[in-house]
C-alpha cells in the first residue's frame, strides 16, 4: 500500500507535542531522548499504512509512542543489568536541564521520571486532560483503576512539591 | 501548589515545547530510510539468525544422511538430528509469524507489553530445551560429519567413538548448564516479574 510521505509528515508535525512529552518523561538526557524520538517517529511510520481512521489519530499515536518508550526504557534496564554495576548506575537520574523547560515543569518532568513505566503512561496522559476512559483504552485497564491510580500520584506529587518547596 | 495548578502551567508549556522543538524535515527525511531498531525488531533478528542455522544444519545432515543411507546405523543417526533440525525450523518459523504479529498500536499497552515478554519468555524456554538437546544431537554430528568430510567411517572404531561420544557430552553439559544459569536463567526471572508486575497493576 502506497504511503503518502507528506501526509504523514503533516500528522507528525500537527501531533509532535505528543512525542515530545512522551521523550521527555521517558528519557533523561538529550542524547536518549532523540533516539527514542528517532525511534518513535519510525514505529509511526511502519504502522502508519495500516492506520485505518476509525480511532482519533492521538490516541493511535499515544499507544505507539508509549509502547515503543516502555520497550526502549526496559532495553535500556536490561543493558544496565547486564553491564557492571558502576556507582552512576545506583543514582538516581536527573533530568538534563532543558532550555525550553521552566523549572516547575522540570520538577514535575523529574517527578514522572521516577514513577513506574505505566504510571508514567498514565500522568503523561491525564496532564494531556485525556478523558478517564480513553486512559484506560490506551493503558489496558478499567476506568476506576485510572482514577485510583490518578489519585494515589496525585497525593504523591502534592508531597514531594511540597517537601522540595 | 496543587497539581491543577501545574496542569495548566504544563498546557502552556505545551504551547512552547510544540513551537521550539520543531521536529526538522531532516529528522523526518531519516525516518523513512531507517530500519527500527525496538524490541520486536530485536526479536526477529534473533528468530532470523537461528532459522539460518537450522536450516544450514539440516541440509548438512541432510545430505550426509542421504549419502550414508545405506548402512542403518547412520540412517538412524541422521534421522535422529534431521527430526531436531526440522522441529527447531518449524517452531522459528512460527515465532517470526507470531512476532509479526504483534503490533504496537491496535492493543493496550499492558496487551503489547505482555506480548511481548510472552514472546521474550517463550524464546527462553526454547532455548533451554535446545541448549540441554544439542549435547545428545553432537555424537550424531560428529559422525555424519566424519563420514562426510573426511570419509572416516568412526562406527569402525567403536572404542574411540564411545569415547568422543562420552566424552563431548560430559564436557558439554557443565557448559550448557554454566550457560543456562548466566544467560537464560538470570533474564528468564526477569521477564516473569515484569509479567507478574503488568498482571498486578492491571488487577490493583
Amino acid at each position: 500500500m502506497k504511503v503518502d510521505k507528506n501526509e504523514f509528515i503533516k500528522v507528525v508535525h500537527e501531533n509532535q507535542g505528543i512525542i515530545n512529552k512522551i521523550c521527555f518523561g521517558y528519557t533523561n538526557n538529550v542524547e536518549d531522548r532523540n533516539d527514542l524520538k528517532q525511534e518513535i517517529l519510525i514505529q509511526l511510520w511502519k504502522a502508519y499504512p495500516q492506520f485505518k481512521h476509525e480511532s482519533k489519530i492521538s490516541t493511535w499515536m499515544y499507544r505507539i509512542a508509549l509502547n515503543t518508550a516502555i520497550s526502549n526504557l526496559r532495553k535500556a534496564k536490561r543493558k544496565i543489568r547486564e553491564s557492571e554495576l558502576t556507582e552512576s548506575n545506583y543514582q538516581i537520574p536527573e533530568i538534563e536541564d532543558d532550555a525550553t523547560l521552566n523549572e516547575n515543569i522540570l520538577r514535575l518532568y523529574r517527578m514522572i521520571y521516577q514513577l513506574s513505566d505505566l504510571e508514567k503512561a498514565i500522568m503523561l496522559l491525564y496532564l494531556d486532560e485525556q478523558p478517564y476512559r480513553e486512559i484506560a483504552e490506551i493503558v489496558g485497564i478499567s476506568e476506576t483503576n485510572v482514577a485510583t491510580k490518578i489519585s494515589r500520584i496525585k497525593s504523591q506529587f502534592k508531597n514531594q512539591f511540597n517537601k522540595k518547596k | 501548589m496543587e497539581l491543577e495548578d501545574l496542569k495548566n502551567m504544563w498546557k502552556e508549556q505545551n504551547r512552547i515545547l510544540e513551537k521550539g522543538i520543531a521536529l526538522s524535515e531532516q529528522v523526518l527525511k531519516n525516518v523513512f530510510k531507517q530500519k527500527a531498531n525496538g524490541e520486536i525488531e530485536k526479536l526477529l533478528e534473533w528468530e532470523y539468525f537461528s532459522l539460518i542455522e537450522y536450516i544450514v544444519f539440516l541440509i548438512f545432515i541432510s545430505i550426509s544422511t542421504y549419502k550414508f543411507m545405506d548402512d542403518w546405523r547412520f540412517l538412524i543417526s541422521g534421522i535422529f538430528s534431521m527430526v531436531f533440525y526440522a522441529l527447531c525450523t518449524i517452531l522459528s518459523i512460527s515465532e517470526i509469524k507470531q512476532l509479526y504479529n504483534i503490533d504496537l498500536f491496535s492493543k493496550s499497552i499492558i496487551d503489547t507489553q505482555q506480548a511481548i515478554l510472552k514472546r521474550r519468555k517463550q524464546e527462553k524456554q526454547i532455548i533451554k530445551v535446545f541448549l540441554f538437546i544439542i549435547p545428545l544431537i553432537i555424537p550424531s554430528l560428529i559422525l555424519l560429519g566424519h563420514r562426510l568430510v573426511h570419509n572416516v567411517n568412526l562406527l569402525d572404531h567403536p572404542h574411540f567413538f564411545t569415547i568422543l561420544s562420552v566424552g563431548s557430552i560430559v564436557v558439554t553439559y557443565p557448559v550448557v548448564f554454566i550457560a543456562y544459569q548466566r544467560i537464560c536463567l538470570r533474564r528468564y526471572r526477569i521477564i516473569e516479574n515484569n509479567l507478574l508486575e503488568l498482571e498486578k497493576f492491571k488487577e490493583e
